[in-house]
């Protein structure tokens, strides 16, 4: 028995456990010193039992929820003490399609390019070896981009103007070249490539995240028709599509299981809800005879979804889970995998719009 | 743009070049000579040069901001970094520095502004994307906070990009889509520790003990002297009645960081709070007078 249990006297009168929301990760250091951590030095001179050897009879514990006081003040919609007064809390309504915004990973001919106006000097820039101080660690120097001056920014005023110019012209060329009435006509015709975004995807319970390739552009479209040729081998091909972020998306998958002269492919399909992979669905198809190359071809038409390879179809599944999202392909571990003849055809309330493109 | 309250615009002196410029490398030019004791880690020196040119470029008053900012005067620096902007507005890079030194300063309001300028010139920025949404986060403007980490697009941000929007989530109440995000930050970086203390702190919102256990426990296996781990910890004890349990982590809480688990008078109308009475510390101390905690009785 110990009878010297004193703490810090003013925790005589109660204690109190805060539990604020805090995002100091966002500054920057990949695992930041918790909001709270008791530091590992100098602790407080309070008078702690030390532990007993042996413990003595076990005691029935007592619930004592009657005497705690929970305080779940507030909604926490203010933060820290330094939050100014908030101008009222936005409640949301909307679904956060977080991931729907697909980034262009090129970056447009517009944007401002770094510029050092201190370079006008014809001296070398300073030299950059600054003692590391939590200042400078802080300040995103990194991103140092001078605009320089009004004297500099008249040209680039010219030059934007020219490069508008030429994006008209190759424009107006390339309105010529095309075909007349094609587009009118509603037949299909090629359009130019869009572009792809990457993303890292992580599924829950998953070791490795998922490289996804997203073709931007493709979201709003509920039916369309995928198609490419792929060289059968154990990696295999995934696809996705009615991807709504990251963490929703259904995927389907090919892949070689059995070579030789009959070869047998699997044919996999699965969603993605809130980031948790569902049951895969899968299915073996034996081909005819050995091919260098398997035509595949997917069609989304509201639920329902269609798999054919070499024409023929090989699935078909419906799923209303999404309505509409954007189509792209996936890879485990990094590998991605490697098409030819990749080519979307969206059927649009405008009429049929086909893009051929590649997996670049 | 106005200039932001306090911030003194211009900060040259008409004294000469003085001593330092005397010591400098290049007399003749003083501005290059103060970028040259910059790259040697001699800023006051540089910024005492500076300090003698009568009509400054633009290029000086960024380069007295940049070595403002090295040494620590961020108000100073602030003020220097507008005086940029205002003799060349498409200046974006004191503009950028002016938005940084102001939401370090805790002015988020006035910080918005040169974010949202260098964002709109060029949005794919996403180091200040971050900047910015921090400074909504603390405006308490949750969806466009939201919005803003959203639009994160490169792969070095994603991280933070995924914490800012679990923050932004759980402010907003929406849950599972908090926990969700954090889950990703935590499957990427596994000891995000404040991670694990955000949603310690939602799962106490809804009284989730469950919860609570389950993160306090992945916290306190990182750091083993977590506040929040061992606070979640306390009151799970406290709330099913594990005195013995409860006394343990109660008493490294009141032994190390008895300052950060005072009672206050003033409630905070941001934090979650769970406050123990008089009687269950009571009976915390009674319990260790009758049976010492032992460690390592129970898994948690």
């Amino acid at each position: 028995m110990d009878n010297s249990v004193t703490f810090d006297p003013s925790l005589d009168y109660g204690a109190t456990f805060r539990f604020p929301v805090t995002w100091s990760y966002l500054s920057g250091a990949p695992n930041p010193a918790p909001p709270q951590a008791i530091p590992k030095s100098a602790p407080r001179p309070v008078a702690v039992p030390p532990p007993a050897p042996k413990p003595v009879e076990p005691i029935v514990a007592t619930p004592v929820a009657v005497s705690m006081e929970v305080a779940t003040t507030k909604p926490n919609h203010g933060l820290s003490n330094q939050a100014l007064k908030p101008a009222g809390p936005e409640q949301s309504g909307s679904d956060a399609k977080w991931e729907m915004v697909i980034p262009k990973m090129a970056r447009p001919a517009t944007a401002v390019r770094p510029q050092r106006s201190l370079e006008k000097t014809g001296q070398p820039p300073p030299a950059p070896p600054l003692p590391v101080t939590a200042t400078a660690a802080e300040t995103p120097t990194e991103i140092s981009f001078y605009a320089g001056s009004e004297s500099s920014f008249v040209p680039r005023r010219w030059k934007m103007l020219i490069l508008g110019a030429a994006v008209v012209v190759v424009g107006c060329v390339i309105a010529l070249v095309r075909p007349a009435g094609q587009s009118a006509s509603g037949e299909a015709a090629p359009a130019a490539a869009g572009t792809w975004s990457r993303r890292t995807a992580y599924v829950a319970g998953a070791k490795d995240p998922r490289e996804i390739l997203i073709y931007s552009g493709s979201e709003d479209v509920k039916n369309y028709r995928i198609e490419f040729a792929w060289v059968p081998d154990t990696r295999g091909v995934g696809w996705l599509f009615r991807g709504t972020d990251s963490a929703n998306y259904y995927a389907a998958n090919l892949r070689l299981i059995q070579a030789g002269a009959t070869p047998s492919l699997s044919a996999e399909h699965f969603a993605v809800v809130n980031g948790v992979e569902g049951t895969h669905s899968r299915k073996v198809i034996t081909l005819g005879r050995t091919l260098s190359q398997v035509q595949v071809r997917m069609d989304a038409n509201g639920p329902a979804f269609t798999l054919y390879l070499q024409g023929n179809p090989a699935d078909y599944w419906t799923d209303p889970r999404f309505e509409t999202g954007s189509l792209g392909f996936y890879a485990e571990r990094g590998e991605r995998p490697v098409l030819q003849a990749l080519r979307f055809t969206f059927f649009r309330k405008s009429g049929l719009q086909t893009v051929v493109t590649s997996l670049q | 743009m106005t200039a932001p309250h306090g911030f003194r615009t211009t900060g040259f002196g008409t004294s000469g070049l003085g001593t330092a410029a005397a010591a400098s490398p290049a007399v003749g030019d003083p501005l290059q000579a103060a970028i040259t004791l910059r790259s040697q880690g001699r800023f006051q020196e540089a910024l005492d040069l500076l300090s003698g040119l009568a009509d400054p470029p633009t290029d000086a008053y960024v380069l007295r901001g940049d070595l403002l900012v090295e040494l620590g005067r961020l108000a100073d620096a602030a003020g220097s970094y507008y005086s940029a902007t205002v003799s060349a507005p498409g200046n974006l890079y004191a503009r950028m520095h002016l938005g940084s030194c102001l939401r370090r300063l805790g002015r988020w309001e006035e910080a918005v502004e040169p974010f949202q300028t260098v964002l709109h010139a060029d949005p794919h920025r996403d180091p200040i994307r971050l900047e910015l949404g921090d400074c909504l986060l603390r405006l308490n403007r949750l969806e466009p906070a939201l919005n803003c980490f959203d639009q994160c697009w490169s792969d070095a941000a994603q991280r933070q990009a995924v914490f800012g929007k679990g923050v932004a989530l759980q402010l907003l109440r929406r849950f599972d889509e908090a926990e969700m995000a954090y889950e990703r930050v935590l499957a990427s970086d596994g000891k995000a520790e404040e991670a694990l203390a955000n949603l310690i702190a939602m799962s106490l919102e809804v009284f989730d003990l469950d919860r609570v256990l389950r993160y306090s426990r992945r916290l306190v296996e990182i750091n083993p002297r977590s506040v929040p781990a061992l606070q979640g910890l306390t009151l799970v004890a406290v709330e099913r009645g594990d005195m013995q349990t409860a006394t343990r982590h109660f008493s490294t809480l009141a032994q190390y960081a008895a300052e950060s688990i005072r009672p206050t008078s003033d409630s905070s109308d941001e934090t979650i709070e769970y406050r123990l009475s008089r009687k269950a510390i009571d009976q915390i101390r009674n319990f260790m007078r009758t049976r010492p905690a032992a460690p390592a009785e129970r898994p948690y």
